[in-house]
């Protein structure tokens, strides 16, 4: 039989050939088998590293703006890149330090008063280990442990002063030394990844207790611009600045903005330009109707002596105060657009608002919402606080911006 | 009497003793398995022995069993070589079933939905054993198989097999081929990275230029105007169920025609006009068992460990960063078998060139052999065949290498500058910077004047520089520039690349000849590399290109008499100088030197 022609002609070659290469794959299948472990760990590593650069260039785009360049925070958001934000507790040291001394002190005391009282209760062994017990102490803290313990504690804590001094620029921009974790903070039940990531997806809603500042919604499930893959890299960006580090007093002090609570002492500290009539609900506007009238007369009498300043109110009411959140279409609020034609052309007509001018109804409507309820819209709707959280200035500069809205009113007609 | 109430074994034994019984038990058992070949049958085929008994049980498997009824008792000994056939037929079947399994086994790990899809690749790259391995092997042997089965058919047009009677086989095979092609084109997109949205993308606009229905066409493919989740899960099942399906149906009737017509023997074997292959004298037939079914197995464990080993050494299957349908890549190109598609494009009309220019060939590779029925076989009787082979293999090279982005795409050279040397890893290449070990990006700002001329002092040049742009105002507008970037810096004073690294160095080196090639749109140009801290192991680089302004027409300079540019000056008469930037970030651990 004519064999030659096949590559190898002899049968026993070719099988041994074939058996060979078979072998050999399964060495091959197994050293791939030995390396995945390794291998697979490598990649999961390079992958995150990879995935913190793509969040760094998002956060660049999107967050840098508000959060700062490296992300310590702006009057607009608070710093990412803070200790406050991973937990960091600066006491944790000497507090425990301090509460060893305490505990051994009152060991001591205790000890004492029991072998100075009625020991005829103890067998010799009892009081035998008690005398132990303070000769242990004489010998870590001296021949005078209570004394002793009673100086250390007084260094401690003088330091412990010191180092609430050193945090007072932090303490100024919001930091609460007490609570030092922000999600304990906020009373997050979560991980901090989690935290992250979902305050990403929703964004933040304004809110006088928690935060002024908006946050947009950035996820595209909640109509914000960014894919879940990348807000996933962006939070393993964020969460990179906690990474193996070992946060000092410097990292908190490089903090430009704390999240905090306005309400409790942050926030800017402004001369509030009426706070006698905030927080007015519309049950309460007639008896205090008196204080009303007079106290948006002195306002507007003081804002003739200020020059608002239209961009820096748009900046305002669309930005830190997020008027236009809601006053954007018709559905919550008024519209934004035509507000002074409005307040002209048809408030104005409303006897209830007889005798008013148009700046006087504006001023009166930032001030104490509840004084005038828009026909069609509920009342108790708009923040009644703005009385105690503007300066005469950003005041003037609102109504400016409300003043320059004098196009067609969309409402009108309607 | 049997033992038991019923006839059994056990009656065997009584009857003959165990030991026989036991031998004749096996024998039948082995003869019913292979379905006509005993124990002893068998240890003769692989001896190499001649068959003791007649009829020759080495036939009766293809006769009667399941499996080698398909096969060809014996082959003719001219088609066992390597030449004719090179066994491309046969290793297209065997890519067949090795890309089914290894698609089968990666079907459990993969989810298509465009949320989940390259978190899943992801996954399985770091936390599924051998995933990356069975990742690799079933994309190189799809990239194997379009090339094996493009090869097939070169080898059976040259040797003329497609002529009568085997006209359905050839026009079978051309459907295998591109089904081929469509089931790698699919299955391109599914890992849902950048270099899949964008080849298919580009890919699938063909789609759209089908005259009178091309915008239902595009709809039905992508299941929307954008490539999207429906798109994705289309691919998906055509990639898993639908072509698959064709395929196989296809592969069945090509391998019964193949058969029926038996191995066109090579030409110069046949008088012309004549087809012997079913008459296989005696003296030149080599049986399939046991000579061909040896071979074939050594075979198969060579082909496979071939595969293996490329793929623990050599092969690994691409991954780019997510799909981000806003963010087009430089440099983007269809799948390489669809280069030649791509590059006719940039021909003119997109519905000529993308649709009925390939309609067109593919129609007429169907046809060929209903064209051309000359009877012969040989090369001097089929010259005018032959001519037009090698007139559109050319074609096909040509407008393949007019597919990439090298030919008749122009981009601006300072993109181009900034791009190669920034870009991610894509087509297994990446931006020259990124693989500089983390340790040799120092902080600090570096200038390409520092090497424009290598005879100056290095610290004297970067100084006259440092200098340079401060009286110009350069400076302002660079750090204005950078800042808008949201980069943290105040100022940027140039200092010479340290003399540690090296690759920094060599990187610097590069972008200076980038710049000097474009000495003449990029008139008096520099670069510059911008090192900062961003976190602790992250660095951020700024790539900086400026150059004279210079006037232009349609994109080109406008060249005077001298063949100099002609810059752009202000109302001062001073020179206008541009500049463009770019940054990326690099994290310590992100291993790009792999």
């Amino acid at each position: 039989m004519n064999l030659k022609r096949l590559l190898i002609d002899r049968m026993e070659n070719r099988i041994l050939v074939g058996t060979v290469a078979f072998l050999a794959s399964m060495v091959l299948i197994g050293w791939v088998a030995i390396n995945e472990p390794g291998r697979m760990a490598a990649f999961q590593q390079q992958q995150l590293a990879r995935s913190i650069e793509h969040g760094a260039e998002l956060y660049t785009n999107n967050c840098a703006e508000c959060h700062g360049p490296n992300g310590l925070g702006s009057a607009r958001a608070p710093g990412l890149n803070n200790p406050q934000l991973f937990g960091v507790n600066f006491f944790n040291t000497i507090d425990t330090e301090i509460a060893t001394l305490e505990t051994a002190k009152a060991d001591i005391e205790g000890t004492q008063a029991t072998l100075n009282g009625d020991t005829s209760t103890l067998t010799s062994e009892q009081i035998a280990g008690l005398e132990e017990k303070l000769a242990a102490y004489a010998e870590r803290y001296g021949e005078d442990p209570l004394a002793a313990i009673d100086t250390q504690l007084a260094a401690k804590e003088t330091e412990r002063t010191n180092l609430l001094a050193q945090m007072q620029p932090a303490i100024d921009r919001g930091y609460d030394p007490e609570v030092p974790n922000r999600l304990n903070v906020v009373g997050w039940g979560g991980t901090l990844e989690a935290f992250i990531h979902t305050t990403l997806i929703s964004g933040r809603p304004t809110s006088t207790s928690y935060w002024p500042q908006p946050m947009p919604a950035w996820s595209n499930t909640a109509g914000g611009p960014l894919r879940d893959d990348q807000l996933e890299n962006l939070t393993n960006y964020v969460l990179n600045w906690g990474n193996n580090r070992n946060w000092t007093m410097d990292d908190l002090l490089a903090v430009q903005q704390f999240a905090k609570i306005p309400s409790e002492g942050g926030g800017e500290t402004v001369e509030a330009v009426a706070p006698e009539v905030a927080n007015i609900q519309a049950a309460e506007v007639e008896a205090n109707r008196e204080t009303i009238d007079a106290t948006v007369a002195e306002v507007l009498t003081e804002l003739e002596g200020v020059t608002g300043d239209p961009n820096n109110g748009q900046t305002l009411y669309t930005g830190s105060l997020a008027c236009s959140s809601c006053h954007n279409n018709a559905s919550i609020a008024p519209p934004t657009e035509g507000t002074f034609t409005r307040a002209e052309e048809t408030r104005l007509q409303d006897p209830a608002l007889a005798d008013h001018t148009a700046r006087q109804y504006l001023v009166e409507s930032i001030l104490v919402p509840n004084a005038y309820i828009a026909p069609g819209y509920p009342a108790n709707a708009m923040p009644q606080n703005f009385g105690e959280r503007l300066d005469l200035q950003q005041l003037a500069d609102l109504v400016a911006y409300l003043e320059s809205q004098d196009g067609p009113d969309p409402l009108a007609g309607s | 009497m049997s033992v038991l109430p019923f006839p059994s074994f056990l009656d065997d034994v009584k009857e003959k003793g165990l030991k026989k019984a036991v031998f004749e038990g096996v024998d039948e058992v082995v003869e019913r398995l292979t379905a006509g070949l005993n124990i002893q049958d068998v240890r003769e085929a692989l001896r190499g022995e001649s068959p003791s008994r007649r009829p020759n049980p080495r036939l009766t498997p293809h006769a009667d069993g399941f499996w080698l009824h398909m096969r060809p008792s014996y082959f003719n000994t001219e088609m066992v070589g390597i030449y004719p056939t090179f066994r491309l037929g046969w290793l297209s079947t065997y890519f067949v079933f090795f890309e089914t399994i290894t698609g089968i086994i990666l079907m459990f790990w993969y989810t298509p939905s465009p949320e989940i899809a390259y978190g899943n690749m992801l996954a399985m790259l770091h936390n599924v054993p051998f995933g990356q391995f069975v990742r690799d092997l079933h994309r190189l042997g799809a990239e194997a198989m379009v090339l094996i089965v493009f090869l097939h058919m070169l080898r059976t047009f040259y040797t003329g097999s497609y002529k009568k009677p085997r006209q359905f086989t050839w026009f079978t095979g051309v459907i295998l081929l591109i089904l081929t092609g469509f089931l790698s084109f699919t299955g391109y997109l599914l890992p849902w990275d950048q270099l899949a949205l964008w080849a298919v993308t580009i890919g699938a606009s063909m789609a759209e230029a089908t005259p009178l229905i091309g915008e239902q066409v595009n709809l039905i493919v992508r299941g929307g105007p954008e490539m999207g989740a429906n798109g994705l899960l289309r691919f998906y099942m055509a990639h898993v169920l639908m072509l698959p399906a064709l395929l196989f149906v296809f592969t069945g009737v090509h391998y019964y025609k193949v058969i029926i017509h038996g191995h066109s023997l090579p030409p110069q074997s046949e008088n012309i006009g004549e087809d012997t292959a079913k008459r296989v004298p005696l003296d030149k037939r080599v049986y399939f068992i046991p000579d061909i079914l040896t071979s074939e197995v050594m075979w198969f464990a060579v082909t496979t460990f071939v595969m293996i080993a490329l793929c623990v050494w050599f092969y690994h299957a691409p991954l780019e960063s997510h799909a981000d349908p806003q963010v087009t890549p430089l440099g983007t190109t269809a799948p390489w078998y669809f280069l030649w598609i791509q590059g006719a494009l940039k021909l003119g009309d997109k519905t000529f060139w993308g649709v009925i220019f390939p309609g067109i060939l593919l129609g007429f590779l169907m046809v060929v052999p209903y064209i051309d029925v000359g009877p012969s076989r040989r090369f001097a009787d089929r010259r005018i065949a032959l001519s037009v082979s090698f007139l559109m293999l050319t074609a096909t090279v040509v407008t393949s290498y007019m597919g990439l982005p090298e030919f008749g795409v122009a981009t601006a050279p300072d993109q181009e500058i900034l791009n190669e040397l920034t870009f991610e890893p894509a087509h297994n290449h990446m931006g020259l910077l990124r693989p500089v070990p983390f340790e040799q990006l120092a902080v600090g700002a570096y200038t390409t004047r520092q090497f424009a001329a290598e005879e100056v002092d290095a610290r004297a040049a970067v100084e006259a520089f440092n200098v340079e742009l401060e009286e110009t105002g350069q400076l302002a507008t660079l750090v204005q520039n950078l800042q808008s970037s949201h980069l943290n810096i105040q100022t940027v004073n140039f200092t010479p690349v340290p003399a540690d690294a090296a690759e920094l160095r060599h990187v610097m080196e590069e972008f200076e000849a980038f710049i000097a090639s474009e000495n003449i749109e990029l008139l008096d140009g520099w670069g510059a590399v911008i090192i900062t801290q961003n976190q602790q192991d992250v660095k951020r680089i700024d790539v900086i290109v400026n150059w004279q302004d210079i006037v232009l027409e349609n994109g080109r300079p406008v060249l005077d008499e001298n063949g100099q540019p002609i810059p752009v000056v202000d109302e001062n008469g001073n020179a206008v100088r541009r500049l463009s930037t770019k940054h990326i970030f690099i994290n310590q651990n992100s291993a790009y030197f792999d």
